[in-house]
Order: structure tokens, then sequence, then C-alpha cells
């Protein structure tokens, strides 16, 4: 029946037992979410012996499911440039994972919270038409109409309107990721932390586990928190801002919100069951009160699930994918809040990087090897 | 009569001892007239009119009938005109007046379609078809879209404060409280029934020499001449910084009205209490199953018998004490099944003593279960493992199975965040019975008043009652071998999670627990995981060798989140 569609049949078994770590791969990924599992596939898919190593579950992170949305209408222009493709890189992945993993195209609307945040949203339009994303501004009356919830703020202000941008799933699409990676051979070790990175004069040979050693031409790091920890420990220099958020998850069969939404710090989004996701910066009080002020229709609804999550930015605000200083070493960090947009892209530049082929262009300001710039700072509400 | 009914008069005085049979009282529900006695709740008229159904699960719609008290009830009705997030309560906290107006808690148009067309995909959480279709239909056609709902109203919060917080009125909770008063501590009991004394007045015993529930009744009047004791209010969070959200609520005849408290104390005293952990066999969510505690409450306050011939499967104690009181009410118990090799205890020996059917080391396999009339038929029951001719399987014609699997303690408040005694949150539950109750509420509160500087001289109660255990849960790998249909038996009711489900998803997803649970949505039913108590838990830890899924506590929603917000900056 798979074969009828034109699916890849599944694995037998997805995840393999502590027992079968074997001595040597040919490329190392440390994590386990949506970012190293893409990773892991597009390097497995190259033939390479792979083995991941994920410190907790393998499933999507925690910050990727914070607002799991594809979206290219960034607010950064270089990432705009980087995640152009991402939607429709994403839809031709889907197609030839095991299991069903696209998302819904429910669009993207990043509403601005002051007339300079317009005037900026506004400045990068011309940025979005050369890289041919799909994005435009629209005046507050349509907001309220694409999404009725927030139909009675006060002031409601102009948005960035993406409709092509897509929420997907994102524990189902961690675990296709999975699947087809161990369909193309990737070794996938779930509850296995680092230890430390082994290294001898000139290059990293390979990783320390808990009870053993694996050695590697290519290690890559897709996890920012043991990432720090590791490098740091080998006197390396690795710079990433934090910031903690919580996520509020309500309740099933939640009224529709229509496109995923972005305002300030403020994420909002919709999963098929009808559950909505929150996220933001300060507590979970606090979210919800800057949430009401955006959709008071939504006080109503119970609260299932909170959760704190950490994100991870660059000190520039940018992401470090690319190699590190250390040789044999990769990054792939510091995604930010919208962790799932540059997974795919910066899989595939970091697996083309890897084999010895020239990478993505739009993602080489986001090598880690660069000199970083004075991050703007942002306001948070 | 095949379902649950109310004992005649002439039955033990001690049966029917809430009611009063010679005050009847009319209600409706969803515009049926009923009747039933004064002092009846909702639930137990139900019960005596013969109504066998309350309620339809959420995603697989089957029906349910009566399984559990209180929080732990899965089957919610709302009071007519009474709107908002929390109108939908328990039928055994809604105290019947007459002429009272009541509806079930709705099923909606999703709910309709859903029962139609159960999910079938890999992962429990994925759509059913039907509902597929509508979604895209209504992306593709601009349907007119669901009305949303009004804006609530501002919810009221106040932030109060007092010496201690305690989380429970019932024996624990009670003793605790006395003891504090006596060191002349502020102290507001929270309670999230209407009526306080937790079970203390199903139990034989005595507390410095008068009945349980007459001391409570005491200790319950002297706190509410202080106004201490805040009933139908519930405690939804307890933080590191000593504040306990509560949602109060100021009248049994309006539940959706709650306000919010943040009380900020100096110490809290978790006396929850325990839950009745469920059995795990085939059907054993079907109308007619009932925990032990609640047909002994039932038995005992409303004088409903869940059914006139009954088999009683238990792993502890508190089986036997039913059975024990079924009989004394006329009810035929056909057997009583007890997993246990050679079980010890006072209720044990009194059914060994009177002669009853026991049956030792034995299960229940499933149950018969008629679609038609909407009542069981058979109970199926077997020797605990054995195979082949020594199973001694065999089915037991019988209404009604009461099923006690051991007590699991209500400790979801504090285990997500690991509060403990050095962050001023004390402990109260050390057992389920009212010696380890009245004990262990003494201790925290001796704790609590070394905590906040003062010297406690005060002697503790004496306690004169049978001290029982908690009771293990089945092992699930028996419950596995059971056979082929085994795999179908529910562990979490509110959610319509099977044993198979879980064993589908570790399958797929290997060791991820956090990813299972929500992708199964446990925990995520009206109950919130509560009427299972941990029986999800280890079937997770059964399964897959790792812990996650237990039952959550009472959920906010985002206005009362809001609300708390403004207190706090405040």
């Amino acid at each position: 029946m798979s074969s009828v569609l034109g699916r890849p049949g599944r694995p037998d078994r997805t995840f393999a037992p502590r027992g079968d770590i074997a001595a040597r791969y040919d490329l190392v990924v440390a994590g386990g979410g949506v970012r190293a599992l893409s990773i892991a596939l597009a390097c497995a898919d190259q033939g390479a012996r792979v083995a991941l190593f994920a410190p907790g579950e393998i499933a999507a992170a925690a910050d990727e499911r914070a607002w799991p949305a594809v979206r290219a209408a960034h607010r950064d222009r270089l990432r705009i440039a980087a995640e152009a493709k991402a939607v429709q890189r994403l839809a031709k992945l889907a197609r030839k994972l095991p299991s069903a993993a696209g998302g819904e195209a429910t669009g993207c609307l990043t509403i601005a919270d002051s007339f300079d945040e317009v005037d900026r949203l506004s400045s990068l339009l011309p940025a979005m038409k050369a890289s041919g994303v799909e994005a435009w501004m629209v005046p507050a009356r349509e907001v309220a109409a694409l999404s009725p919830p927030i139909a009675d703020t006060a002031d409601l202000m102009a948005a960035l309107y993406e409709p092509s941008a897509v929420t997907v799933d994102a524990d189902a699409l961690a675990m296709a990721l999975a699947e087809a990676a161990a369909a193309a051979g990737a070794s996938l070790f779930a509850m296995e932390p680092v230890e430390t990175i082994e290294r001898d004069a000139t290059r990293a040979t390979g990783l320390r586990l808990r009870d053993r050693t694996v050695e590697a031409d290519a290690i890559v790091l897709a996890d920012d928190f043991a990432a720090i920890r590791l490098i740091r420990e080998g006197k390396g220099r690795l710079s990433l801002t934090r910031e903690e958020r919580v996520t509020l998850v309500t309740a099933a069969n939640a009224p529709a919100i229509g496109p995923a939404l972005s305002s300030g710090a403020l994420r909002i989004s919709r999963d098929r069951e009808g559950a909505i996701t929150l996220s933001g910066p300060l507590g979970a009080d606090a979210l919800a009160r800057r949430a009401l002020e955006l959709a008071p229709k939504l006080a109503g609804l119970a609260v299932a699930a909170e959760e704190p999550v950490t994100v991870w930015t660059g000190v520039d605000g940018l992401p470090q994918v690319g190699p590190a200083e250390i040789e044999g070493v990769w990054l792939a960090l510091g995604y930010g809040r919208g962790a799932l947009s540059l997974a795919i892209p910066a899989a595939d530049h970091l697996g083309a990087l890897i084999a010895g082929r020239r990478g993505d262009p739009t993602l080489e300001p986001f090598a880690p090897t660069r000199r970083p710039v004075a991050r703007t700072p942002e306001r948070v509400r | 009569m095949t379902g649950p009914y109310r004992l005649s008069a002439s039955a033990p005085a001690r049966f029917g001892q809430a009611i009063d049979r010679s005050e009847p009282v009319g209600f409706r529900l969803d515009g049926r007239v009923l009747s039933g006695f004064y002092g009846d709740t909702l639930a137990s008229a139900l019960a005596a009119s013969g109504v066998r159904t309350l309620s339809d699960s959420p995603l697989l719609g089957r029906p349910r009938g009566l399984f559990g008290l209180g929080l732990e009830d899965a089957s919610l009705f709302a009071l007519e005109g009474d709107r908002g997030s929390f109108a939908h309560v328990s039928g055994h906290e809604i105290i019947l007046r007459e002429g009272l107006r009541t509806r079930s808690a709705g099923l909606g148009l999703a709910r309709a379609i859903r029962r139609f067309a159960p999910p079938s995909g890999p992962d429990r959480r994925a759509l059913p078809v039907a509902q597929q279709m509508l979604e895209r239909l209504r992306r593709s056609i601009p349907l007119p879209q669901p009305r949303l709902p009004d804006a609530e109203p501002a919810t009221l919060a106040r932030r109060e404060t007092c010496d201690v917080v305690v989380v429970g009125a019932g024996l624990a909770g009670l003793a605790a409280a006395t003891a504090l008063m006596m060191e002349g501590l502020h102290v507001r009991v929270i309670e999230a029934s209407w009526r306080a004394g937790g079970l203390c007045d199903l139990y034989e015993g005595a507390i410095d020499g008068r009945p349980m529930a007459d001391w409570a009744a005491a200790r319950i009047g002297q706190l509410r001449d202080r106004g201490a004791l805040a009933l139908g209010s519930v405690v939804t969070d307890i933080d590191p910084d000593g504040s306990v959200t509560v949602l109060e609520r100021s009248s049994p005849q309006q539940p959706g009205m709650m306000t919010l408290r943040l009380y900020t104390a100096a110490a809290v005293v978790l006396a929850t209490g325990f839950r009745e952990r469920p059995l795990v066999f085939p059907g054993n969510d079907r109308p007619g199953v009932i925990l032990a505690s609640t047909a002994r409450a039932m038995l005992r306050r409303h004088a409903i018998a869940p059914g006139a011939r009954v088999v009683v499967a238990t792993t502890c104690d508190e089986g036997h004490r039913a059975a024990a009181d079924l009989r004394a009410a006329g009810v035929d118990v056909v057997m009583t099944l007890d997993e246990r090799d050679d079980p010890q205890g006072a209720a044990v020996d009194l059914s060994k003593a009177l002669g009853a059917p026991l049956a030792y080391a034995s299960v229940v396999t499933g149950v018969d279960y008629d679609e038609k009339t909407g009542a069981i038929t058979g109970v199926g029951a077997r020797n605990r493992d054995g195979e082949g001719a020594l199973t001694g399987a065999r089915v037991l014609s019988a209404h009604a199975v009461v099923v006690s699997g051991g007590f699991a303690p209500r400790d979801e408040l504090i285990r997500a965040k690991r509060l403990g005694p050095e962050l001023g949150v004390h402990l109260a539950n050390l057992g389920p019975n009212a010696v380890d109750a009245v004990r262990g509420g003494w201790a925290a509160a001796g704790a609590v008043a070394g905590q906040l500087g003062r010297s406690t001289s005060v002697p503790a109660p004496t306690v004169d009652a049978v001290e029982d255990e908690m009771g293990a849960a089945a092992a699930f790998d028996r419950v596995l071998a059971m056979g082929p249909g085994a795999a179908s038996a529910f562990v979490d009711f509110g959610a319509d999670v099977t044993i198979a489900d879980i064993e589908r998803a570790v399958r797929r997803r290997g060791d991820a627990p956090a990813a299972i649970a929500r992708r199964l949505g446990l925990g995520l039913g009206a109950d919130g995981g509560r009427q299972s108590a941990d029986v999800a838990e280890l079937a997770l830890r059964a399964l897959s060798g790792s812990t996650g899924g237990g039952p959550s506590a009472p959920r906010m929603t985002l206005g009362l989140f809001a609300a708390r917000a403004g207190l706090r900056n405040d």
C-alpha cells in the first residue's frame, strides 16, 4: 500500500538499543529534536554512517514545539534569505518521508505592536520579494478578518501576512524524520548524553558517552545546552544568549485562530486537534495576560499543560550553523524562536559542507567563525 | 433489576444515612423529570431512577456510568443557566433541591462526528476522517465560522494571607487543622467537595472514644465557626515561594462562579488523601463497573446498591469491606475475587468467618456487556497465573463489578515541582486508613509548628480503627498475558487510552515517555487522568521502562492566569 502511495516503507526498528553502539562512525550528531534528526537524515541519505545521540528523548524539542510554524517572512533580513524556500523544501521532504508529517498551510501573521515596527516590517518587503517570498502587509481590518479571536483588540496594527506558511505537527515530523533516517541506515540512540568531546592535538576525534567512546570523522552539535558545556570544557569559545520562555497548551477544540500569530515576543499557534499553543518570555501569568490583551475571546480556554522552554540565539541574534573553530566539529545552534523554519535548510547546508561540497550561500552569514555584529536590543512588553 | 437500585426502607439503618425517605424531591435532567429524596445527590438520584449511563466518553463515545467520586469523576453535569469553564461538576457534587434543572456536559457536534468514526491512525491524536474532511472543507470554502464564545467577565481575584493552608478536609486535614489551631495559628482549610470529612463516615472506628463521623463533624463545626473552612474550592497550584492558588466557589447553586484567591501562607499541609485505583481488564470502563469506595459511599449515604447480583474483585481489603456491606444490604455477592494468594486483614477474616464465597489468586478477565440494554450480563474470572485446565476460567452471572486496585496518594500538586518540607510543604498522606490519616495530620502540624518556631505539646488523639494497607496494583505483564483481548483494557478513562494504544506508541516511539503521553493525550481528559489514579503511569513504566504521564491537578483557564498576573503585580 505504501508503494502505491509513493511513500517508502517504515523501517523495522527505528531506535537502536544501547548495545548496538559501534566504535566508529562517519558522522555523529548530538541532539534529539527535529534539527538534529534532519541533519542525521541529510547525511545518511548521502551514504554516510551516521549515529545520533540524544541526551533525552528523540522527539520534537520543547522550543520546536513552542511555535511549530515553518515560514519565510522573518523579521531579520538574513534569515529571510536563508528561509526563503523553507516551506517548499519541507513539502518536498514530507513527500519522501515514511509517514505523513506535512503541515497545514495556515499562513502566518506577524502583527506589529508599534508604528516603528510597521515601518520596519514594510522595509523588509523588497528583500522578501527579491528572495521569492510571497508576503505582504495587511491593514488592521484584514488582520481581524483573518483571525477572528483578535478582532476585539483595541489598538490593532497592521501585520505582515504570509499565506503559504505552514504549521506542522512537530512530534509527527520528528517521528517521520527518525523513521526515514533509520531507513537510510542511521542509528538513533535515545537517553545517551554526551560527556565530552575527545580531541587530539589538531582536531576532534570523537565523543565520550557515559561508558564508552565513539570515534567519528565529523561531530555535529545540534543541542544548545550540551554544546555550550562541551565546547567550553574544551576551552573553546561559544556565545549564545538564552531566553527563558513558557509554553502554555490549552485543551483541544479551542476556536480557530486562523494563521499562526506572532506579535513581539508572543507566539500563538493551533494544531489540528484544536489545542492552542502559546509561547512567551515572562512567566505563565504574564503570558496569559499578554495573550488576552491580543485575543480576549480566549479567556475561557482551560490550560492543559505548562512547560518552561529555553530558547537560544547567537549573540548577534543570528544562528550559528557551520564549521566550528575546532576542526571536525560542526555547529547547528542558536536557531532562536522559530527553530523549525531553519531546520531543513540548515540540515541541507551542513550536509553539503560536511561532504565537502559548497553549501547554501544564503547560510554563509551564519558561519560560527564570523565576527559578531552588535545586536539590536528588543523591547519585551 | 439489572442496574443500580435504591434499597427498600427495611434495609439496615446504617445504609441511607444522608437521605430522608419522607421528603421526595423532583428535578429535571435535560428536560426529563426525575425524582429523588432529600439529601440525594444528582448521581445517586439518577442511579435510583435506574439510569445506568451517565455520559459518553469524549473520544470513542463509549457509555460510562457511576465510577468515581468528586474530582475523580469524569461524568460531568452542569446546572441550567450556569456557564463558564468550571460549570461542569461531578454528579456527586450537585445536591438536589426541589425544581433543580440540570444538563449533562454536552456532546458537541464534533464529538458526535467522532463517535461515528473513531480515530485509527498510528497515534491516538490523529483526527478521524470525517473531521479531517470538515477542516479541509472549511479551508477551501468560506463556511461561516462557528460563533466564538462570549468574552467571560473578568474573574474576581484577591490576595489572602494566613499562617497555614491545609489542602483537604478529610481526617488528616481536620487533625492537622485542629492541632494547628491549638497552637494558635491562623489556618485555612480548602476542600474540593461540598461535603467535608472525606470518607470517614464509611468506616467503623473511634477517635478519642467517639465515632469517627462525630469527631469529624465536631472539628468541621469548629472550623466553620471560625470561618476557616472553604468548601467547593480547588487548589490548582502551589508555588515554591509559598503562594497557593485556590479557586473558590461561593455557593453550590452556582458552581460556575469561581473566585481566584492567592493565599500567601508560611506553610502548606497537603492532606489530600488517597484515591482508589481501578483494575485493568477488558471492559473495565463499562457502566456497572464501580470502585469499592464509591459503591460503599452510595450504599451508606444514599442507600443505592450497584446491582442485584454483584462480583467483587480486589487486591486489598477495601473490596472485602464492600462485599460485607453489600451482603448486609441484601445484595447477592456472587463471588469475591482476591488477587492475593493469602490475604490477611480484618475484613477478610470477617468474610471467611461468614463463609462467603471467596476465591484467592483470581482475577477478572472480562465483562459481557449487552449494548441494547446497556447492562453487564456476565463477568469472566480466572485463576491469576495458571495455564490451560488449571486456569479455572468461568463466567459468573452478575449485573455489576465492584473493583478495588489499592490506593494511590493524590500528590499531583507537589510531584511535578518536587516540593518538600524544606520549602514549607508538608505531606500528611501517610496511609489510606484512619490511624495513619490522623497520625500523619498531627505529625505534619507538628512539623509546621516547628518550622514556625512554636513548640508543640499537644498529644495526638487516640484512634481505634483498622489499619488498611495501600494495596498493590496488578502487575501489567500478568494483565497482558491474559490473552489477545486483554490489551483493550482502559488505562486512562477520560482520554480513552487503552493498553493497546500505549503498546503501539511505545513500539513506534521508543523510549520517549513525555512524547508518548503528549501524543496519546494521557491526562488530557475531563478528569485530568485522575479517575484512573496512577494506572496509566504504571502501564507506561511496565511497557517502556520509563516514568511519565501521571494524573494532573485541576486546570486553570487563561483568564485565571491573567487575573493572577494582575494580583502578583500589585
